[in-house]
């Protein structure tokens, strides 16, 4: 049942007795549902969004030029915050970028810790975007239940790292430090008991009706309008495109791991929640096989404290756990870089927004922002 | 009517006045110990309502809510808000309409206060005789508690008017449209169990509830009247209203302070009233194993409505923490094209019972009691034929019409059986259940995908 | 009323046939229409003659011999088999409409059901049970005694012969319209599985908030309780000493180097005798430091550590720039005594 109300429909229907006009609403700076300081301002017809434009930039904090000064070693703690609930994506971006530029050999138990981290930030992310999104429309619960387990993984990470947030945990030649006993234990209990969990979450929430009938054929993003607009991610696959760069362009020891890949039909917001939670499955599996497999071997190559890179530029991107997370570095040979950009993945989800929420109501507004799970640090840099 | 209406607070005037007081004053006295006994009783549930909500809430979400302010239970937490709320600065807007903007809280708390005064918290022997714990068993205490409903209305349309701020006024509006939207199918389901008991007076109906309670033969009447209750104390998963990520403010959001605190407690204290509304026509009201024998019947009767509806409470609260929020849209058209028929029909099924003199629906059996008995205070008094008794004197229409009404008993109850016999099996993620959220899982081992 | 022969137009093409008045080769779906056409008229009729029977018009053949019930069906059955007739050969064009109708307009699709032959048992068992002209099961019933009971039991006027002709002709219907009958049984199960997933989808999510209700809750109530923090956790900085409580720093400068915001101030002499460097002093602006850890990393002889420390919240800003040599004297003062060396580093 088509769910948009054209716009010509609702004129048509209004021209000959009432005169309407368009109301410019603000779903201000402020507020607690935008994940962040995000200004979005609305033109709507009554409840219908005509058109949405995001105001951004509160949380710019020129980290790019900032980066410009500093050896790549300070850098990684620099970029940690930049997607800061994905801050292991973050690490592994710059790393793979001075990694390009050097003659370096990653030893394999470096890159399968690396793998086994990037997929447990994976589905710390989710998670609290999980949290955030079900806060939003209205449940109060799964918010805990999901931090209840987030904080698992993040006692994981302490264990790891020495950090519950920022890890600064990946560097050009491996890791910072290598992983114990006592972090293989509290993963095997963590990996026995999650898939569980999300069992009760699917049952507690995404079956409920209330939320189907929210969810589903709201927010619908064409494939062609997908490709078009260059989203990325969940976003992506939710919309019925299979790519998947963990696949499509593997990085690291990916192609050592056995794991499918979720793909959407409808391109609603549900495709896209369910998307996430799949990922979050297939998460947990890369992990339990990286466990597993774990081979033994140095956690980190023998590289100077300050790395110096070779002359030259590179590209390189990773399947972060909001979408393509790009990194272009342009180093003339020294310790530090000369230029650091960074492809966001949230700064290109959400110029999709507009396109998302045309003729929808305006009451949907806050769910299919959620739906793109935003952060924005990501966005702003 | 079986028996005149016979309160406590009658018995008391009749104790002033057979200790000399005159009856003006003594009905005066009578009148003020009733105001404040309603007063007290309603301040200090509130009180405790706001506690248990945070605290059970809490539980829920694996916390433990407030234990810090009295102790780990943290029982003063509420006075500490009452009290910081108290202290905050009375801010008026400029553009108030000041009369509407000053009497809107009140508006809205005062019908909440009226609907204790007909609601009855028990019975028992008092002095020798039989009394209700009601302070006023109206006749038509039911069209009393509608209208003090339809009251409150007025008092959130004052609220957003008064406040002078449109957005406010935008979220009356849409407040009243929830409110009036959800208050159709509650008359229509309190139809229904006023034609099965046969009377307004709520002493009444819960009295009519001695051989089976109402929820039985109208069950449906009890599902629409607890989503409508849920529904019209703005409660999730209908408190759209009061939702920070809606953009569009509430009602209340140029109040602050005290006057904030009185639309608080009137949302609390209502939630408490359609707790005890609904123990009252479906649950059998005070009705419960008498434990403590007659002397202390008041007592246990009292002890049985509070829990009951402590219960009820329990289950608003539970509500609250497991579902989202429903869309605007989607709230007018679950009461109008779902709740609305299915109050027309079970209103249709109960007249129809009637008619048939069904005894499974319809409570007016001839009592065997006469009025001489009425006054002995004993519970059995007011017992009414049993069925095998009344199956024997009906005729063979009616008896056809009994039996399709048990088939539909017997169906009902087999599919509730189902339905928790799959809850307690619990869900199985299997793609069956979910085969209208199935996603195209691609496998793509060995292939790498195009575009 | 449009000739067929337009909208067929293989029928145009088939020459062969065309100056005949009743063709013997149909196309499939003619055919299939056909078939049907016949089983309607079939029908059509032998519910016409029951209808005629319960209405009483043979009232007096219940008194008729055999040879004169046998003679009755001939006499009413040859206007029936002409109608019969004169539909087939003059109106046979309109199987072709029906067969879409139907649905059976596909080239080569089957009758539905278990064999051809069943369609025309089923009104014709029908119709001879309600008929009976033999009058088998009329004799069959007076001796079982069914009716009296029945009407005993309270239902009146009951005849087992005409409920199980109506019997027969609902269930001849339900073959005939079984595919639509089976595609309004897939929407209506679908509908219902869909509305039931829905209403059950509530009492499961409570049953998961019950549940959690009754567990007990995972908060750690701080400060009467506190997590257990691992040794590598980055907190507090720290000098860190060996046995001896002397500091491990010899004063190379790496942190300095390694800080991303240059927080660390070390002033270091030189000894004349060892050719080394003292450290002198070590100052840290903990209130910019973003606790990455680089510090730690860069020294060479693990002289500074990030401790597990992290509850030293303060009221001056000044007091966050740690004088970290000056606290390790502090913290090693007695250590170091005991063991008689007073040097310091």
């Amino acid at each position: 049942m088509a769910r948009r109300y054209t716009q010509p429909d609702v004129m048509a229907r209004r021209s000959d007795d009432l005169e309407t006009q368009e109301l410019t609403l603000n779903v201000g700076p402020q507020h607690p549902s935008t994940h962040g300081v995000l200004r979005l301002v609305a033109v709507t017809d009554g409840e219908i969004i005509k058109s949405l434009e995001p105001h951004i930039g509160f949380l710019h904090r020129g980290m790019e030029k900032n980066s410009e000064g500093r050896e790549y070693r300070q850098l990684i703690p620099l970029w940690d915050r930049n997607d800061y609930l994905a801050s292991m994506h973050m690490d592994y971006m710059a790393t793979s970028a001075v990694e390009a530029l050097m003659d370096l050999e990653v030893p394999r138990r470096a890159e399968y810790i690396r793998v086994m981290m990037l997929e447990l930030q994976r589905i710390a992310s989710h998670l609290f975007w999980f949290a955030s999104f079900a806060l939003d429309s209205g449940a109060v619960t799964p918010l805990f239940y999901a931090l209840k387990e987030r904080e698992k993984i993040m006692d994981m990470f302490e264990m790891a790292s020495g950090a519950r947030l920022l890890y600064n945990y990946i560097r050009p030649g491996g890791v910072r430090a290598d992983i114990t006993p006592a972090f293989m234990e509290k993963l095997t209990a963590f990996l026995r008991d999650f898939p569980r969990y999300l069992d009760e979450c699917e049952q507690l929430y995404t079956g409920n009706a209330i939320f189907i009938n929210r969810a589903r054929d709201v927010g619908v993003l064409t494939r062609e309008a997908a490709i078009n607009l260059g989203v990325s991610g969940p976003v992506l696959r939710g919309s019925g495109v299979a790519w998947d760069l963990r696949k499509d362009e593997p990085y690291s020891v990916y192609p050592e791991f056995k794991f499918d890949i979720p793909v959407g039909e409808r391109g609603d917001v549900l495709d896209r929640y369910e998307v996430r939670f799949y990922e979050m499955r297939m998460a947990t599996e890369i992990v339990r096989q990286a466990m597993e497999g774990m081979p033994e071997g140095e956690y980190v190559a023998k590289v100077a404290p300050s790395p110096k890179t070779k002359a030259g530029e590179v590209y390189v991107r990773q399947e972060a756990a909001r979408g393509e997370l790009g990194c272009y570095l342009v180093s003339d040979g020294g310790k530090k870089p000369w230029r650091f950009h960074v492809r966001p993945a949230s700064y290109l989800n959400l110029g999709a927004l507009d396109t998302l929420c045309r003729g929808y109501l305006f009451a949907d507004l806050i769910i299919i922002l959620g739906s793109i799970d935003i952060v924005l640090g990501d966005v702003d840099k | 009517m079986i028996i005149d209406s016979a309160t406590i607070w009658e018995a008391c005037r009749d104790l002033l006045m057979g200790w000399g007081v005159g009856y003006p004053v003594a009905q005066v006295i009578t009148l003020l110990l009733a105001f404040l006994s309603v007063a007290v009783f309603a301040i200090i549930l509130v009180l405790a309502l706001v506690l248990i909500e945070r605290r059970l809430i809490g539980w829920i979400q694996l916390r433990p809510g407030p234990n810090r302010v009295g102790g780990r239970t943290g029982f003063l937490q509420t006075i500490a808000d009452a009290l910081k709320l108290l202290y905050k600065e009375d801010i008026v807007p400029l553009n108030a309409d000041r009369l509407t903007y000053f009497a809107a809280p009140y508006a809205v708390f005062m019908p909440v206060m009226l609907m204790l005064v007909v609601l009855p918290f028990g019975a028992g022997i008092v002095n020798g005789s039989y009394r209700y714990f009601v302070v006023s068993d109206l006749n038509i205490a039911v069209l009393f508690i509608l209208a003090m409903g339809s009251i409150e209305l007025i008092g959130v349309i004052m609220a957003g008017w008064g406040s002078g701020n449109k957005y406010a006024l935008i979220g009356a509006m849409r407040a009243v449209a929830q409110l009036i939207s959800y208050e159709i199918p509650l008359i229509l389901a309190l139809v229904s169990v006023v034609l099965f008991a046969g009377s307004l007076s709520l002493v009444e109906i819960v009295q009519r509830q001695s051989s089976t309670w109402a929820i039985f033969p109208l069950f449906p009447a009890f599902v629409i009247f607890f989503i409508t209750a849920v529904a019209e104390t703005n409660r999730c998963p209908f408190d759209l209203l009061e939702a920070e990520s809606e953009v569009v403010a509430g009602f209340h959001t140029e109040y602050s302070g005290m006057r904030f605190a009185l639309f608080f407690l009137a949302e609390y204290l209502a939630m408490w009233v359609m707790a005890a509304l609904i123990v009252v026509f479906f649950f059998g009201g005070w009705k419960g194993p008498m434990f403590l024998g007659q002397s202390g019947l008041w007592l246990t009767s009292f002890f049985w409505f509070m829990a009951k509806s402590f219960f009820f409470v329990w289950c608003f609260i539970w509500f609250r923490g497991t579902f989202p929020r429903i869309r605007v849209d989607q709230l007018m058209v679950f009461s109008w094209k779902f709740l609305l028929p299915l109050a027309i029909i079970q209103v249709m099924i109960v007249g129809w019972g009637i008619t048939y003199r069904n005894p499974w629906l319809s409570a007016n059996l001839i009592p065997r009691v006469t009025a001489a008995d009425a006054n002995t205070g004993l519970i059995g008094g007011f017992e009414y034929m049993t069925t095998p008794d009344a199956l024997a004197s009906l005729t063979m229409p009616e008896l056809v019409a009994f039996g399709w009404s048990v088939l539909g008993a017997i169906a009902v109850i087999v599919l509730l059986g189902a339905m928790f016999y799959r809850t307690i099996l619990g869900f199985r993620p299997s793609r069956d259940f979910r085969r209208e959220i199935e996603l195209k899982i691609m496998r793509l081992e060995d292939a790498k995908s195009g575009e | 009323m449009s000739d067929i022969r337009q909208d067929n137009p293989e029928r145009v093409d088939d020459s062969s046939q065309e100056h005949l008045l009743v063709r013997f080769w149909f196309t499939e779906q003619e055919s299939a229409g056909f078939k049907l056409f016949a089983l309607f008229t079939l029908f059509w009729f032998a519910t016409a003659f029951a209808l005629a029977k319960g209405y009483g018009l043979f009232e007096n053949a219940a008194e008729l011999t055999r040879e004169g019930k046998a003679g009755l069906i001939v006499f009413a059955g040859v206007p029936m088999i002409l109608a019969i007739y004169v539909s087939l050969r003059f109106f046979w064009w309109v199987s072709a409409y029906l067969a879409r109708v139907a649905g059976w307009a596909e080239a080569g699709k089957k009758i539905p059901g278990p064999a051809r032959w069943f369609w025309f048992l089923v009104p014709a068992i029908g119709t001879y049970l309600y008929v009976d002209p033999l009058d088998n099961f009329g004799r069959l019933i007076a001796q079982v005694n069914l009716v009296t009971q029945l009407e005993q039991f309270g239902i009146p006027a009951f005849n087992p012969m005409l409920v199980l002709f109506r019997l027969l002709i609902v269930f001849f219907l339900v073959l005939l319209l079984w595919d639509y009958i089976k595609q309004g049984i897939i929407i209506a199960w679908d509908w219902l599985k869909e509305t039931w997933g829905f209403a059950i989808s509530f009492p499961q999510g409570l049953a998961v908030t019950l549940q959690c209700f009754l567990r007990p809750n995972v908060c750690v109530e701080y400060p009467e309780y506190r997590d257990e923090i691992p040794e590598n956790f980055r907190g507090r900085h720290a000098l860190v000493a060996d046995e001896r409580g002397i500091h491990k720093c010899i004063a190379c400068r790496a942190c300095e180097r390694a800080c991303p915001d240059r927080l660390i101030q070390i002033s270091a002499v030189r000894n004349p005798e060892t050719k080394k460097n003292e450290l002198t002093g070590f100052l840290l602006d903990n209130s910019r430091c973003c606790f990455c850890g680089l510090c730690e990393d860069a020294c060479p002889t693990d002289a500074i550590k990030h401790t597990p420390e992290y509850e030293y919240s303060c009221y001056e800003r000044k007091e966050m720039v740690l004088d970290l040599f000056a606290e390790y004297i502090d913290r090693t003062a007695e250590l170091r005594a005991k063991l008689g060396g007073a040097r310091v580093s």
